[in-house]
């Protein structure tokens, strides 16, 4: 089956930082009472990607607190590429639990979009399974207000999370 | 939409269908002026957007305890017609079958008190807790389903319980008909419950040692053993990360199954499907299994909770009186059969941070607490006060049977994190003498006391309103927190 490959970025260096040099990576907002919101940023695909799992991740615990010791794939498919951010996040929750690994580390290796259009993420989550100093827990990705837009050429995801 | 409502009495709001576009039934605000005052714009909101969903039966209820969630807010309750109606994956949320158990002791505050520490202490390291916590259990795969299938009941028999147990359990523990393997239930969703039984999880939920302070109705406290100054257990947590993962893979599934049947959603997370459809049917099932697994965690909990006490009191737990008050789901979806005006009609009632509260008569409440009505069980939000209610005959005219789950949020998590600081909230509460074990500070910032509705309000407001009555108040004096 013939698949297109999408351009896809490296992480940059400045890891757990919700900000890089240049741009905001993701922030969160304080829009809704019981539950915990972020935007996420990026200038391509995998790179919004990445820095929605590290807003997700960072609810939990300080990214910077884990030190990454052994990585894990992580697949993810939709027929959006909003649908895809949604797979990527609620997989990447799924791995932490069945692989009880802290991650803090995200890349995109490659996306790729199948003959019948579906796009389909194939990316690694690298953490440690010490835990560090926890808060709470995320136990789902909600489709509230639940958004991936692209202006200008920029990604913006909008995700509120279930604690 | 605040300024709609049209005050009944005392307690009881509407909002009629004219409110806005599409609702296709009034919606009531059950609360006192106070409740009004306070509850959020947009909580307001999202009640109405369920009010907008095929085969939805009056009234779309809040109840005092409402705050602005997602699909449906939480603190509410959305009946739907089981032919005509939807079932909703959204209308439940994530942590399906969240709820609270109660179980008393003969102990009194004196017998406690110098072992109080040591009792906290071993019960924060028998009962996993925390982000990330697996359990001590490893399920195979024929275990899981066997979990899955028969909820509490898997943990009785294989030596975690006592048959009582499971009599004072909501549907006795254990929804007939779930499904337990793929299609209808992920692998992904086995994986992640094989290692997680008999977890407390993290956030809101918690495990107590409290003290019952307070006897408002004697008659109904007796019958449900509970005296003043009596030490209980709640426990206070639902399906982890296995229904967590229920609950997400059917959120997709049913946003596709939302499309099929062409059913507008006012709001995405109000994902659903025809009740009577295979969609419907294969959630149900699936939630089923989710509702199961979370009734086998906490009956596997109230084991190691009174292995606990055995430990530091040295007897046996039933010499020390360790009995099921009774067990309630908060997050759930059920079929039920009403009378309404005169008609019996067979309905999904999804309660989402709503608890039941069945009447007097009821042939589902145990046979001991028939006469009375069943338990309901309230939590307070940490460091305050918790409830037993009783249900009416009120609660089933006009409620479907239902009433409020706790304290509700009155702050968001971010607002909580800046205004409060974990080591000042631990303090606060070991200052009024409760021991408090938690696996970290910015959980408690994140529940503390301030960051949630005055449960006393939300109580005195589902009391007021008849739909439940008061009979205890306890208050916590240890506290283990995920």
């Amino acid at each position: 089956m013939r698949r297109e490959i999408v351009n896809v970025k490296k992480p940059d260096k400045q890891r757990h930082s919700s900000r890089s040099a240049k741009v905001t990576r993701f922030e969160y907002v304080d829009e809704v009472t019981s539950d915990q919101m972020f935007r996420a940023y990026g200038e391509n695909l995998s790179d919004v990607l990445v820095n929605a799992a590290m807003a997700t991740f960072g609810i939990m615990y300080d990214l910077a607190d884990v030190e990454v010791e052994r990585h894990v794939k992580v697949e993810a498919t939709g027929a959006t590429e909003e649908q895809l951010l949604y797979s990527w996040l609620s997989n990447l929750l799924a791995e932490f639990d069945v692989e009880a690994v802290f991650f803090a580390d995200f890349a995109i290796q490659r996306i790729e979009r199948d003959k019948k259009g579906n796009l389909h993420a194939l990316g690694k989550a690298g953490g440690s399974r010490k835990p560090p100093q926890l808060r709470t827990l995320v136990k789902g990705i909600t489709l509230h207000r639940f958004a991936l837009e692209r202006n200008d050429g920029q990604y913006k995801a909008s995700v509120v999370v279930d604690v | 939409m605040k300024e709609k409502l049209k005050q009944l009495d005392e307690f009881h709001w509407l909002l009629d269908k004219s409110a806005r576009d599409k609702m296709r039934v009034s919606a009531i605000i059950i609360g006192s002026k106070r409740v009004i005052d306070t509850a959020e714009e947009e909580a307001i909101k999202q009640l109405t957007n369920v009010a907008c969903l095929p085969g939805a039966v009056e009234p779309v209820l809040a109840m005092p305890d409402v705050h602005e969630g997602y699909g449906l807010p939480m603190g509410a309750v959305g009946a739907f017609d089981a032919q005509e109606g939807i079932i909703s994956s959204g209308c439940t949320g994530f942590d399906i079958n969240c709820g609270v158990r109660l179980i008393r002791t003969n102990l009194t505050l004196q017998d406690v008190k110098p072992k109080l520490p040591a009792l906290m202490d071993e019960l924060f390291k028998r009962v996993p807790s925390g982000v990330g916590a697996t359990g001590k259990l490893r399920l195979n795969s024929n275990q899981l389903s066997d979990v899955l299938d028969l909820g509490a009941r898997w943990a009785v028999d294989n030596g975690y319980g006592v048959q009582l147990d499971l009599i004072h359990t909501e549907e006795q523990g254990r929804m007939e008909g779930a499904g337990t393997k793929p299609p209808i239930v992920s692998d992904t969703a086995r994986r992640r419950g094989q290692s997680q039984l008999g977890t407390l999880g993290a956030g809101n939920h918690y495990l107590e040692v409290q003290l019952v302070d307070q006897v408002f109705d004697e008659q109904v406290a007796k019958r449900f053993g509970l005296t003043k100054g009596q030490v209980a257990v709640m426990l206070h947590c639902g399906s982890r990360g296995f229904g967590h993962q229920v609950a997400t893979d059917y959120l997709q599934s049913m946003e596709a199954a939302a499309a099929k049947y062409k059913i507008w959603l006012p709001d995405r997370q109000l994902v659903c499907a025809p009740a009577s459809s295979p969609e419907g049917q294969a959630y149900f099932a699936a939630m089923k299994a989710a509702v199961n697994f979370a009734f086998c965690n906490r009956q596997v909990m109230t084991h190691w909770i009174r292995q606990g006490f055995e430990t530091v009191f040295g007897q046996d737990w039933e010499k020390l009186g360790l009995h099921m008050v009774y067990d309630v789901c908060h997050n759930i979806c059920k079929f039920e059969t009403h009378e309404l005006k005169g008609a019996k009609r067979q309905l999904y009632i999804h309660r989402k941070g709503a608890t039941r509260a069945f009447g007097p008569g009821n042939p589902q409440i145990p046979e001991d607490y028939r006469p009375v009505g069943q338990p309901v069980l309230i939590g307070g939000s940490m460091g305050t006060s918790s409830y037993v209610l009783v249900g009416t005959e009120q609660a089933m005219r006009e409620s479907f049977g239902s009433t409020c789950h706790g304290a509700g949020r009155a702050m968001s998590r971010t607002q909580a994190i800046k205004s409060f600081q974990g080591r000042a909230v631990r303090q606060a509460l070991e200052q009024t003498g409760k021991v408090v074990r938690s696996m970290g500070n910015q959980v408690l910032a994140e529940e503390a006391p301030k960051a949630y509705k005055d449960v006393d309000m939300v109580v005195d407001a589902v009391h007021g309103a008849g739909i439940s009555r008061k009979v205890v108040r306890q208050v916590p004096i240890g506290i283990v927190k995920g």
